[in-house]
């Protein structure tokens, strides 16, 4: 077997960006098969239940699904490459204006709701792992446990209840776009964002810890504390970094999840994002849009988890292998 | 003279049921003075050296004293720290500053993501030391003084590009950086090759002449040991054994675990076919430990366990 020669970091960068183009490629049909094999179809929904067979049959070949599948799916991709997501079969729209909208409303939820997990749980994972023999650290390994067993929607509904209807804090459930004002905005986003990231907290923390702990017992930890770094100091400077490694591909693994929970938290504060298009498109077999979304939201879980792949170059320098460089 | 290092009837003790594995040792180094601590593996020095500097695990209990002099930037100023009751903050200032340390394993002691003249350079600001001309040219300079070749290109590297004798010079020249009284050294060169060992005890041995600065040379090789320092303690199962001047005690070992360690390692001696002599051929592991209470604070007699005659087990 000839030795595998390491590539470079460009070759490596276009390496991964190829893996991602065929995962794209690959997704799609999975999601166009998924899709199409949802029972009921839209012809029906438009028409009612009462619709003679003639005339759902006439509607389905007006909407073209009386065309073989790969017939349809190709036309379907052919339209991908163009940026194109294809009509709604119910109100006769492009998928694409329907989506973008609601894009933003998911993107601010996911998004902060990662960030506030990781604001959360990077203290809070390595707290329990300094003083992870200690009452403290204890009750903060503790705390992560309990919340990975909370289900987000009822930690939602909870909070509504709580914080919305008796309370009066932040209202129940809407949102306003940042356009009208950073205050009402913020207000509407509190609460679910705050739902949404309790459990990817829990989980995010658990594995900061076990990274921290790793981070205790290496080599290069005791030699900074014998120079002289004390030891929260000691772990910030010199096992941040190197734990980072293990907590981005976690983070990466967990937008999956989060995008999933942010569907059903949409849904509990009616927010009008990708998730409740999603769901009201599911409920009404409008296929199209069911596509046009989950690829969206696959195409987005694909692409952070190749920005996941490349950054570990970044972050670790024994993957960089310099031009000209002789070990 | 107020010793830097002052131990007295240190135990340490791990685990639960509680097993202890430093059976109260005491010994003192003065300032300049070079102490070489022998011992095989599981014989309490690695424990010895962390203890001193409080780098011990937190599931260790650690009774008795160990006092580390204080000094400032111009001396000694007579006062000192009892590092069993010390606070992090109190320890921290001293380590890498006064107080530093050299471990066993160099593949592993850098940090990997970080380029190492960053890692000797980081150690000076800790410690608020103004360099004049910036800690940039101070790195350079103490690269350089451990005979390392092309500095610069050197403190531009990550820990992976180098060999294991670099990384253990880069180590070097960070526990050395601040011009430290006391430097304790934990078996250094065990795992480098003979070459790059010879280049490391060098290198070591010209800094501790220069600076008149003392040392804790730990290690369980003799050959390495009589080249490095002035006086030696001999460990075993958790006890100091034997202590005097290093000349004396490889000439004429009183212990009989000290006269196998000396008879093992003195290989010239072997005859082609004939089997090799052991630790055991000297001393007979089944009679229990009795260890010093007390290395004399001068070095300048040899002492020896009471009550053990000095040939044979």
């Amino acid at each position: 077997m000839p030795p595998r020669v390491p590539l470079s970091v460009p070759l490596r960068l276009l390496q991964r960006l190829g893996v991602f183009v065929a995962s794209v490629v690959v997704a799609s049909l999975l999601v166009f098969l998924v899709a199409s094999a949802l029972p009921g179809n839209v012809a029906q929904v438009v028409l009612g239940v009462q619709a003679t067979p003639e005339a759902v049959a006439r509607l389905e070949q007006e909407f073209g699904l009386d065309r073989p599948w790969p017939v349809r799916y190709g036309a379907w991709f052919a339209g991908l490459l163009r940026f194109d997501l294809g009509r709604s079969y119910l109100t006769g729209q492009p998928v694409l204006d329907q989506v973008l909208p609601r894009l933003g409303v998911t993107s601010w939820l996911v998004g902060l709701a990662m960030v506030l997990a990781l604001l959360v749980a990077v203290p809070l994972g390595m707290w329990a792992a300094v003083r992870r023999r200690h009452a403290d650290g204890f009750l903060a390994s503790a705390l992560s446990q309990v919340g990975l067993a909370v289900p987000s929607f009822w930690l939602g509904i909870l909070a509504s209840l709580v914080f919305a209807v008796q309370l009066g804090w932040f209202p129940a459930n809407g949102y306003v776009p940042l356009s009208a004002g950073f205050g009402p905005w913020a207000r509407h986003l509190v609460l679910p964002v705050v739902a949404l990231s309790a459990v990817q907290s829990a989980v995010l923390a658990r594995y900061v810890r076990s990274a921290t702990v790793e981070v205790l017992h290496e080599d290069y930890y005791r030699t900074a504390r014998a120079g002289g770094w004390r030891t929260v100091q000691a772990l910030l400077r010199h096992g941040l970094r190197n734990m980072s490694l293990s907590v981005v591909t976690v983070v990466g693994l967990q937008l999956a999840t989060l995008l999933a929970g942010a569907i059903i938290i949409e849904s509990v504060f009616a927010l009008p994002g990708l998730g409740r298009l999603l769901l009201d498109a599911v409920a009404q077999r409008d296929l199209m849009v069911v596509q046009g979304v989950v690829l969206l939201l696959v195409v987005a879980v694909l692409a952070i988890n190749a920005l996941v792949d490349m950054s570990y170059a970044l972050l670790d320098p024994r993957l960089r292998i310099e031009r000209g460089q002789v070990r | 003279m107020t010793p830097l290092l002052q131990v007295s009837d240190l135990r340490v003790s791990f685990g639960r049921p509680r097993r202890e594995v430093l059976h109260g040792i005491s010994f003192s180094i003065a300032p300049g003075q070079r102490v070489g601590l022998i011992g095989e593996s599981g014989s309490g020095k690695s424990v010895t050296a962390l203890a001193v500097l409080g780098l011990l695990s937190e599931t260790a209990a650690v009774t008795g004293s160990i006092r580390l002099a204080v000094p400032d930037g111009d001396g000694p100023t007579g006062r000192q720290l009892e590092v069993t009751t010390a606070t992090e903050k109190q320890l921290a200032a001293l380590r890498g500053d006064a107080y530093s340390m050299i471990f066993q394993e160099p593949m592993t002691a850098l940090d990997p993501t970080m380029k190492v003249g960053r890692q000797v350079g980081e150690l000076l600001g800790l410690h608020g030391h103004r360099i004049p001309g910036g800690s940039r040219s101070r790195v350079l300079e103490m690269l350089r003084e451990v005979d390392l070749p092309e500095v610069g290109r050197i403190a531009d590297s990550y820990p992976h590009q180098l060999s294991g004798g670099q990384r253990q010079r880069v180590l070097i020249a960070m526990a050395l950086v601040n011009d430290p009284v006391l430097t304790i050294c934990d078996e250094p060169t065990t795992a480098l090759d003979v070459t790059a060992q010879a280049k490391v005890l060098q290198v070591l041995d010209r800094h501790f002449t220069q600076r008149s600065a003392a040392t804790l040379f730990i290690t369980h090789d003799l050959a390495v040991l009589a080249g490095v320092v002035d006086v030696a303690m001999v460990m075993l199962e958790g006890h100091v054994v034997e202590a005097g001047p290093i000349r004396e005690v490889l000439a004429d070992p009183w212990h009989p675990y000290t006269k196998g360690l000396v008879a093992t390692s003195r290989l010239e001696l072997a005859r082609p076919g004939e089997r090799l002599p052991t630790v055991a051929d000297h001393f007979d592991r089944s009679i229990p430990v009795q260890g010093l209470r007390e290395v004399p604070v001068s070095w300048e007699h040899r002492a020896r366990v009471p009550g053990r005659p000095g040939g044979g087990a």
